[in-house]
C-alpha cells in the first residue's frame, strides 16, 4: 500500500518547523478555504427550505471541459459550483465567506431556475448584445426573489465589488451595471450606468415575456459610442457568484424552445429528496433515473488501517447488484430433505419465552396491589415499624421484536468441499440460509439475506438476495438457487454495509449473521492481519449502532482467528446442519437477556 | 357537581381564532355527544381548541397525556391502599363518564392499542364504562363526551389505531393556519407587530417545505409564538428564532445551519 501517513507528517513538521516570521505572516493571510463537498448538503437543504423543491447541485470538476473553470453554470436544471471557494478578505476584514459566497451562487442560480421561464434565441444577436441581455435577466431574477426573500438582498449585495474606477473594457461596465442595478445605495455618475437604472426600475411588470431582451437590446444600443473594444468581452460573471447564463441561450439546449416547466420541478423534488429520514431513503429517487443507475448503487466506506490505527476515509467502493437467478427446485429438495430440522427449529424459535406477561413487583405505583406485599405492609405498621410502601405490581408485556440480516460471503474457497464432506461450502450456505429463512418467516421475524464478494478495494460486489419487505416468496428462493462463488472476501466492508442496512430498519433488536467459510482476504493486500483486523473493528462500529453480530463460520479450523474478530460468544463452526437447531439457541438467548 | 369535577371547570375564556366553520360543526357534534378524534400536526391549536369549546360549552374537560406505558387502569381506576385497607380510586375516564365531562385524550396513538380498548364501550350507543374489579358498570352522565387528537405524522406500522377504534369517532381535521390567520395569533398572543409577526410565519413556511425533507415536523404554530415571546422581552430576532424555532427541532448540523440561513433571509 502506498499510502504513508509517516511522510505525510513528516512534510507537516518541515513546513511548520520552518515558521520564520514571514511564513507565519503567510498563514495568517492564507484565507480560508470551504468546499463544496462539506457544505454541499446543507445548501440543497437551504434551497428546498426556500422554494419548496429540490435542487440538484454538482460540482463543475466533474465536466471534463472545465476542469479548472471557477463559475458557476446551470444545465438541465443541474446548479454546477465550484469545488471550493475561498473567504474574500479585502484589507484584512472578510468581506464574505467562502460559504457566503455558495448560498449566493446557489440562490442566484435557484432564482434563474425558478424564474427564467424563457430561452432566447442566441442566432439573432452578437456576443456584447447576448451580455447585456443576461445582465438585465440576471437583475430581473435576482428583484423577484427578493420580493419574497428580503434577507437575499444583503447576501448578494455584499458580493459586488465592481466600482466607478473599473473603467478599462466592457466587462467592467457590465459589472457596474449589475451592481448599480441590485444596489440602490452604490454611487455611479456614469450615464450609461445611469440609463440602465431608471429604464430597470420604471419597469412595471418584471415578469412580462421579453422583458430582458426588449430592456438589454435598448441599453446595448446606448452604448454604441463609446471607445473601448467589444472583442475584450471575456463574458466573465458580474460577480463571482453569479453562473454564467448559457442556459438563457436556445443552442445551448438542445430541445426546442420551451419554457422550463416549474411543475416538472416539482415533481422531481417529490421523488428526489434531501436524504434525513426513513421514509426519504425508502422513497425511489428520480435522481437515480437522471443519473446512471450504476453510480448511484455505490456506497464508498471506510477502512481500518490497524498499522497507522486510523480510518482510512472513502477507501473502498462497494456496488449493489442484482443477484441471478437459479432453479427454484434446488430450494425445494433443501426443505423437503430437512424438514424435521426446521421444525424443530420453529418450536425452539417459538419456545424461547418471548412473548406473554410478566409481572414486575415492588413498585410504588402500578396496576394491582400485590396482596403478599400490602399484608406484609400492614403489619409493619402494626408494629410501629416504617413500612415498604412499594406494594403495588404491574405487568408488562413483552412482544418480540428482532430483525436479523444474514451475510453471506460469496468468495472463490465457497466452491470447496466442506473437509470430511461431500457438499461445497456454498450448498452448506445454502442449506443454512434456506434453514434459518424457512424458520425465521414462521415465527414471523423480519429477514434480510444479502451476500458479497470482492477484488480488490475499488471492487466489492453486494447482493440481495432478500429485503425485510420483502416476502418470502419464489423471487428471493430463486435469488438464493443461483447464487455463486467467486473471487475474493473483503469482509469488513461487507459488514458495514449490512450495518448502513439494518440501521435503516426499525426494531428494537438487531442481529447481523455472518456466515463465513474462512478468514478475510482480498488479492490487493498480502498482509493478512490487516483485514483481520478491519473486520473486528468493523464488527465494533456494528456494536456501537446497537446490532448484535454473529459469525457463523463454515471452516472447522477457524477458531482461533473467529474468537477474536467476532468475540468468544459470538460465533459458532458449522460443518453439518443437523447441529444447527441447538447452536441457534446460542444466539438467541442473547438475544433475549 | 362534586368538588372532584370543579377543579376541571374551565373559568376564563380561551383565546382561539377559528379558521373555518369546526366550532358550529364540534357543536352540533357535541349536541349528539358524538366522539371526536382531533387530527393535526402538533401545535397547531387542536388542544387550544378543545379548551375553548369546553368553555363556550360549559363543561369540565379532563386531559390525558397519552404515553406508551399507559395501562388500562390509568384510564380507569385502581385500588390503593389506606389505613382502613383497600380503597376504589377513579381514574381520569371513569371521574368524566360519571360526573359528565369532556374527556380528552391526548396523542392516543401513543397509548397502546389494549389500552385504547378500554374506551370502546363508552363511544357506542351504550354509553357505558364496566369496572370490572368493583363489578360496578358506570353509565356516562348524559353531558360525557370523549374526544381524542391524533398526529397523523407520527404513524408507524407499530403505532396505528385500530380501524374499530378510528371508525367510532368523527374527525376534524386541522392544520396550521394559512398565513394572514397565522399572522394574526401569533401577533395577538405575544404583542409583536403584524409585521414582524409575517416574517415569522415565512419562515415557518420554509421549515415546513422540509417536512419529510429531513425533519419530522415541521415548525408548530405554538413555537413561532416562543419566538414572539422572546422577542417581545427584547431578544435580538435571530437570536429567538434559533432559540424556539431551530435548535428544538433538529440536531442535524446542516439542517440547522439551512434554517439560520432561512432566518437570515428574512430577518437578515
Amino acid at each position: 500500500m502506498k499510502f504513508s501517513f509517516g511522510r505525510i507528517a513528516r512534510e507537516l513538521q518541515n513546513y511548520l518547523g520552518r515558521a520564520t516570521v514571514e511564513s507565519s505572516v503567510h498563514l495568517q493571510d492564507t484565507p480560508r478555504k470551504t468546499q463544496l463537498i462539506d457544505v454541499q448538503r446543507r445548501i440543497r437543504i437551504y434551497l428546498h427550505a426556500l422554494w419548496g423543491c429540490d435542487f440538484i447541485i454538482k460540482s463543475i470538476g466533474n465536466d471534463p471541459e472545465n476542469r479548472e473553470a471557477r463559475q458557476p453554470f446551470i444545465r438541465k436544471f443541474f446548479i454546477h459550483l465550484p469545488n471550493y471557494n475561498y473567504d474574500l478578505m479585502v484589507n484584512g476584514v472578510t468581506r464574505f465567506t467562502g460559504m457566503e459566497a455558495y448560498r449566493a451562487a446557489a440562490t442566484h442560480a435557484a432564482a434563474h431556475i425558478i424564474y427564467s421561464r424563457q430561452h432566447f434565441s442566441d442566432k439573432l444577436v452578437n456576443k456584447w448584445q447576448r451580455a447585456v441581455i443576461a445582465t438585465i435577466e440576471d437583475a430581473r431574477v435576482e428583484t423577484l426573489a427578493i420580493r419574497k426573500f428580503p434577507g437575499l438582498k444583503q447576501l448578494w449585495t455584499t458580493q459586488h465589488i465592481a466600482t466607478p474606477l473599473h473603467n478599462q473594457t466592457v466587462d467592467d461596465y457590465l459589472n457596474r451595471l449589475a451592481r448599480a442595478l441590485l444596489d440602490e445605495n452604490y454611487q455611479d455618475d456614469d450615464p450609461w450606468i445611469n440609463r440602465g437604472r431608471s429604464l430597470f426600475m420604471a419597469a412595471h411588470d418584471l415578469e412580462a415575456d421579453n422583458f430582458s431582451w426588449d430592456l438589454g437590446l435598448a441599453l446595448e444600443h446606448a452604448f454604441q459610442n463609446r471607445k473601448i473594444r467589444f472583442d475584450t468581452l471575456q463574458g466573465n460573471a458580474s460577480a463571482p457568484y453569479r453562473d454564467d447564463n448559457r442556459h438563457l441561450w436556445a443552442s445551448e439546449n438542445s430541445d426546442s424552445i420551451e419554457p422550463i416547466d416549474i411543475e416538472w420541478l416539482k415533481l422531481l423534488s417529490t421523488n428526489n429528496t434531501v436524504s434525513g429520514t426513513e421514509e426519504d431513503k425508502k422513497r425511489p429517487s428520480m435522481h437515480m433515473r437522471i443519473e446512471s443507475a450504476a453510480a448511484s448503487d455505490t456506497y464508498v466506506y471506510s477502512e481500518w488501517d490497524y498499522r497507522s490505527q486510523i480510518n482510512t476515509p472513502s477507501w473502498v467502493t462497494l456496488r449493489e447488484r442484482s443477484p441471478k437467478t437459479g432453479e427454484l427446485k434446488i430450494i425445494e429438495d433443501i426443505t423437503a430433505q430437512n424438514k424435521h430440522v426446521i421444525t424443530r427449529m420453529k418450536n425452539l424459535l417459538l419456545a424461547i419465552q418471548y412473548r406473554g406477561v410478566r409481572r414486575i413487583r415492588k413498585q410504588e405505583e402500578g396496576d394491582e396491589i400485590d396482596i403478599n406485599a400490602a399484608v406484609r405492609a400492614m403489619m409493619d405498621i402494626r408494629r410501629g415499624i416504617l413500612p415498604d410502601s412499594r406494594i403495588m405490581m404491574s405487568s408488562l408485556r413483552k412482544t418480540r421484536d428482532i430483525s436479523v440480516l444474514v451475510l453471506l460471503d460469496l468468495s472463490g474457497s465457497a466452491n470447496q468441499k466442506i473437509r470430511g464432506q461431500d457438499y461445497t461450502v456454498l450448498q452448506l450456505t445454502q442449506k443454512v440460509c434456506v434453514l434459518f429463512a424457512e424458520a425465521i418467516e414462521a415465527v414471523g421475524d423480519p429477514l434480510a439475506i444479502h451476500g458479497f464478494n470482492s477484488r480488490g478495494r475499488q471492487d466489492i460486489d453486494y447482493f440481495r438476495f432478500k429485503d425485510f419487505d420483502q416476502p418470502y416468496d419464489d423471487i428471493p428462493k430463486a435469488k438464493i438457487a443461483g447464487m455463486t462463488g467467486e473471487r475474493s472476501t473483503r469482509l469488513g466492508a461487507a459488514i458495514r454495509h449490512a450495518t448502513h442496512h439494518l440501521n435503516e430498519h426499525k426494531s428494537s433488536k438487531k442481529l447481523l449473521m455472518t456466515i463465513t467459510d474462512g478468514a478475510p482476504a482480498d488479492i490487493d493486500m498480502p498482509d493478512r492481519h490487516y483485514l483481520r483486523y478491519d473486520l473486528k473493528h468493523a464488527i465494533s462500529e456494528a456494536r456501537q449502532s446497537g446490532i448484535h453480530t454473529y459469525g457463523i463460520v463454515l471452516d472447522p479450523k477457524a477458531d482461533e482467528y473467529v474468537s477474536r474478530t467476532f468475540g468468544a460468544k459470538n460465533y459458532m463452526v458449522v460443518d453439518h446442519v443437523k447441529s444447527l437447531p441447538e447452536k441457534m439457541l446460542h444466539i438467541y438467548a442473547a438475544l433475549t437477556l | 357537581m362534586s368538588h372532584i369535577i370543579t377543579q376541571y371547570r374551565i373559568e376564563k375564556e380561551p383565546y382561539y381564532r377559528a379558521v373555518s366553520d369546526e366550532v358550529a360543526v364540534y357543536e352540533a357534534a357535541y349536541a349528539a355527544r358524538m366522539p371526536m378524534m382531533l387530527k393535526g400536526p402538533t401545535g397547531c391549536g387542536k388542544t387550544r381548541f378543545i379548551e375553548y369549546m369546553a368553555w363556550k360549552l360549559g363543561k369540565p374537560l379532563i386531559t390525558v397525556a397519552c404515553n406508551e406505558d399507559m395501562t388500562a387502569s390509568d384510564l380507569v381506576g385502581r385500588f390503593l391502599l389506606d389505613a382502613n385497607g383497600t380503597r376504589w380510586q377513579d381514574g381520569p375516564l371513569a371521574i368524566a363518564a360519571r360526573f359528565g365531562a369532556i374527556c380528552y385524550l391526548d396523542e392516543v396513538v401513543e397509548a397502546r392499542q389494549d389500552t385504547t380498548v378500554v374506551i370502546h364501550p363508552l363511544t357506542d350507543n351504550r354509553r357505558v364504562l364496566p369496572l370490572e374489579k368493583t363489578s360496578e358498570l358506570v353509565h356516562a352522565h348524559p353531558d360525557f363526551q370523549l374526544v381524542v387528537s391524533y398526529n397523523p405524522g407520527y404513524q408507524s406500522v407499530m403505532k396505528d389505531l385500530k380501524q374499530s377504534t378510528k371508525q367510532r369517532f368523527g374527525a376534524l381535521d386541522f392544520n396550521y393556519p394559512e398565513h394572514a390567520i397565522e399572522v394574526e395569533i401569533v401577533s395577538h398572543e405575544t404583542g409583536i407587530s403584524r409585521e414582524i409577526a409575517g416574517k415569522l410565519v415565512s419562515i415557518a413556511k420554509t421549515a415546513r417545505n422540509l417536512k419529510g425533507h429531513g425533519l419530522d415536523e415541521g415548525v408548530s404554530t405554538r413555537m413561532l409564538i416562543y419566538a414572539g415571546n422572546l422577542m417581545a422581552k427584547n431578544v435580538d430576532a435571530k437570536k429567538a428564532c434559533s432559540v424556539a424555532l431551530v435548535s428544538p427541532i433538529t440536531d442535524d448540523l446542516d439542517m440547522r445551519d439551512a434554517l439560520d440561513a432561512a432566518v437570515t433571509t428574512f430577518f437578515g
